[in-house]
C-alpha cells in the first residue's frame, strides 16, 4: 500500500451526477453508499478470517477470495463506529493496483444514486428513497485507510525503538 | 293302851278303891280315925298308879314339847321316836309319831325347798345375766335397728334419686334413641347421596379421562405441528440462504453488468430483477422465519400450556380419583355408620325397656324398702317393748333371786339331819 499523506487525489463526485450505481450498505446506525467503480465483487465468507499478528484493531484478518488471499478492513472500527453483528459478506475492492475486503454490518441494496451537495473528505451527502445516506469515494477510502495504516506503523515503530 | 282308857281305869280304880273303903267303914263301921286312915289310905293307894302314870304322862309331854320346841325352833336334827317308844301305844305316841312324820315330811320339803330355792336361785342368777345378755343384746339390736332405720331412710332417699336417675337416663336413651334415629336416616340419606356422587364422579372421571385422551391427541397434534413448523422453519432457512446467494450473485453480477459498461446494461437490468426478486424472496423467507418463530414460540407455549393444563388435570384427575375414593369410603363409613346407628337404636331401646323394668324393679325396691322401714320400726318398737320387758324379766330376775336368798337363808334357818356344827 503506498502511502500519500495529507495530500490524497481522489476521483471527484459532481454535484447532480446521475447513473452512478451505488452499493447501499449499513455500519452501525448508519446507512453508506460505496460507488461501484472499485467494487469488484461482494463475497461470502463461511469460515473465519486468518487474523494478522500486529495488525491494527480495525484490520480484522486475511479472507479467502477464491484462492486470493486480501485483508478485511471493519469501516465500523475504523471509522469507530457502534457496530452491531457484522454480516459476513465482504465487499471486495480493488483501488491502485490494492485489493482489500471491506466487512460491512449489513449490504442492504444496489442501486442508482443522484449526489447532492459538495464533497468533503472523500463524502458526499446524497438522497435514496427519500433518505439521506453518505455516499463514499472509494479512491479516497483507500488511501485513507493506506495513510492510517502508515501512520500506525510508524508510531509502533517510533515506540518500539524508544522501548529498546 | 289309849289315853282314855287308862284315865278311865284310873278314874274306876279310884273310885273302887274309894268305894271299897266306904263299904268296908259302913260294914265295920269303925272309928272316924279309921274312916280317916282308910280313906286317906284308899285315897293314896289310888294316887299312886295316878302319879305314875302323871309322870309317865309328863315325860311323854316334856319329850314331845322338846321336839316341838325344836322343831318350832328349826332344829329337825333329832328324831321324835325314841327306841322306847318304836311301837307306838297310845295317843302321846301316836302323837310323837305324827310329830316325827310332820318332822320328816317338813325336813323333806325343806330339802326340796331348799334345794328348789338354791336352783331357783341359781336360775334366777342366770335368768338375770341371761336377760343382761337378751338386754345388751335387744339394745344391740336396736342400735342396728336404728342404723337399720337410717340405712333404709337412706336407702329410700338413694332409691328415690336413683329411679329418677334411671328415668332421667331412660328418657335420655330415649331421646339417643330418636336422635340415632334420625341419625341413621340422615346417614341412609346421606349414603345414598354419597353413592351419587361417586356415581357422578366416576362419570366425571371418564369423561376426563375422555378429555384426557383428546388433550394427549391435541398434545401430539401439537407436538407434530412444532416439528413440522421447524421443518419448515429450516426450509426457510433454506430459502433464505438461496435468495442471499442469489441476491448476492445479481449484486456482483450487476457488479459486472456495471463494469461491462453499455454492454453489459441489458444483462445489469435482469440481474436487478434477479436482485430483486432474490431481495423479495429474502423478504418474504424473513417473514415467513418471523411467522415461524411466532409459531413455533406459540406452539412452545401451547404446548406448555397443554403441559401445564394435562398437568393440572393430572393432578385433579387425581384428585378426582382421590375425591371417588373418598366417597367409596364415605360410602362405606356412612353405611357401617347407619349400621352402628342402627344398632345403637336398637340396644338404646333395649335400654329404654330396661330401664323401665329397672324403674319398675326400683319402685318395688322402694316399696320393699318402706315395707323394711315400716318392719325395722316395729321391730324396733318390739325390741323397745322387748327391752322393757326384759327390764321388768330383769328386776323380777333380781327380785326371785333376792326373794330366793331370802328363803334360802330363812330355809337355812331350820337345822336339818346333813347339817353339822352349827
Amino acid at each position: 500500500m503506498a502511502h500519500n499523506g495529507e495530500t490524497v487525489t481522489t476521483t471527484r463526485m459532481e454535484p447532480g451526477e446521475f447513473g452512478k450505481k451505488a452499493l447501499i450498505l449499513k455500519v452501525g446506525n448508519e446507512r453508506y453508499g460505496l460507488l461501484l467503480d472499485n467494487v469488484v465483487e461482494v463475497f461470502e465468507t463461511n469460515t473465519d478470517l486468518m487474523c494478522i499478528p500486529g495488525a491494527p484493531a480495525w484490520i480484522l484478518g486475511l479472507a479467502n477470495n477464491h484462492g486470493r488471499v486480501v485483508p478485511v478492513v471493519s469501516l465500523g472500527v475504523f471509522w469507530e463506529l457502534e457496530t452491531g453483528s457484522r454480516s459476513n459478506h465482504i465487499v471486495l475492492v480493488e483501488c491502485e493496483d490494492e485489493s482489500y475486503g471491506l466487512a460491512v454490518d449489513r449490504i442492504e441494496s444496489m442501486d442508482t444514486v443522484s449526489a447532492e451537495g459538495p464533497e468533503v473528505r472523500g463524502r458526499r451527502r446524497c438522497w435514496h428513497h427519500g433518505a439521506l445516506l453518505e455516499l463514499i469515494d472509494p479512491t479516497y477510502l483507500t488511501k485513507e485507510l493506506f495513510a492510517r495504516l502508515d501512520s500506525e506503523q510508524s508510531h509502533a515503530q517510533v515506540d518500539g525503538h524508544g522501548a529498546a | 293302851m289309849k289315853l282314855r282308857t287308862k284315865i278311865l281305869i284310873g278314874y274306876l280304880s279310884t273310885v273302887c278303891l274309894c268305894l271299897c273303903a266306904v263299904i268296908v267303914i259302913f260294914l265295920t263301921n269303925p272309928p272316924h280315925w279309921v274312916w280317916f286312915v282308910v280313906l286317906m289310905g284308899s285315897a293314896l293307894l289310888s294316887c299312886i298308879p295316878g302319879c305314875w302314870w302323871i309322870n309317865v304322862m309328863g315325860r311323854k309331854f316334856h319329850k314331845l314339847a322338846f321336839h316341838a320346841e325344836r322343831i318350832g325352833a328349826g332344829d329337825l336334827r333329832e328324831t321324835v321316836l325314841s327306841e322306847k317308844t318304836a311301837k307306838p301305844l297310845d295317843e302321846m305316841d301316836r302323837l310323837a309319831e305324827l310329830l316325827e312324820k310332820a318332822r320328816v315330811g317338813y325336813m323333806r320339803m325343806l330339802h326340796a325347798v331348799r334345794t328348789s330355792t338354791q336352783e331357783a336361785g341359781s336360775a334366777s342368777y342366770m335368768l338375770t345375766e341371761l336377760a343382761k345378755r337378751i338386754d345388751a343384746s335387744s339394745r344391740e339390736i336396736s342400735r342396728s335397728m336404728e342404723e337399720m332405720a337410717r340405712g333404709a331412710d337412706v336407702q329410700n332417699e338413694l332409691v328415690d334419686q336413683t329411679s329418677a336417675l334411671i328415668a332421667e337416663m331412660a328418657r335420655t336413651i330415649e331421646r339417643t334413641s330418636r336422635s340415632a334415629e334420625d341419625a341413621a336416616k340422615s346417614s341412609s340419606e346421606a349414603s345414598v347421596v354419597a353413592q351419587s356422587g361417586g356415581q357422578m364422579a366416576g362419570q366425571a372421571v371418564d369423561k376426563m379421562r375422555g378429555v384426557f385422551q383428546g388433550i394427549e391427541k391435541y398434545t401430539e397434534r401439537v407436538f407434530e405441528f412444532g416439528e413440522r413448523t421447524k421443518e419448515i422453519g429450516a426450509i426457510v432457512r433454506v430459502i433464505t440462504d438461496v435468495a442471499q446467494q442469489t441476491h448476492l450473485l445479481a449484486i456482483n453480477a450487476t457488479i459486472e453488468a456495471a463494469r461491462a459498461g453499455d454492454a453489459g446494461r441489458g444483462f445489469a437490468v435482469v440481474a436487478e430483477e434477479i436482485r430483486q426478486l432474490a431481495e423479495n424472496t429474502s423478504r418474504s423467507a424473513e417473514k415467513i422465519a418471523g411467522i415461524v418463530e411466532e409459531i413455533t414460540a406459540g406452539s412452545q407455549e401451547a404446548v406448555k400450556a397443554v403441559k401445564e393444563s394435562t398437568r393440572h388435570l393430572s393432578e385433579g384427575r387425581d384428585q378426582l380419583t382421590s375425591i371417588i375414593e373418598a366417597l367409596d369410603n364415605i360410602v362405606a363409613t356412612v353405611t357401617s355408620g347407619s349400621d352402628r346407628v342402627q344398632i345403637i337404636s336398637r340396644l338404646a331401646k333395649e335400654q329404654i325397656a330396661g330401664a323401665k323394668e329397672t324403674v319398675k324393679a326400683i319402685e318395688n325396691i322402694s316399696r320393699v324398702a318402706q315395707k323394711n322401714a315400716k318392719s325395722t320400726e316395729a321391730v324396733s318398737r318390739s325390741a323397745e317393748a322387748q327391752a322393757k320387758s326384759l327390764y321388768n324379766v330383769t328386776t323380777l330376775s333380781s327380785e326371785i333371786t333376792e326373794l330366793a336368798g331370802n328363803m334360802d337363808k330363812e330355809v337355812r334357818k331350820f337345822r336339818l339331819d346333813d347339817d353339822h356344827g352349827a
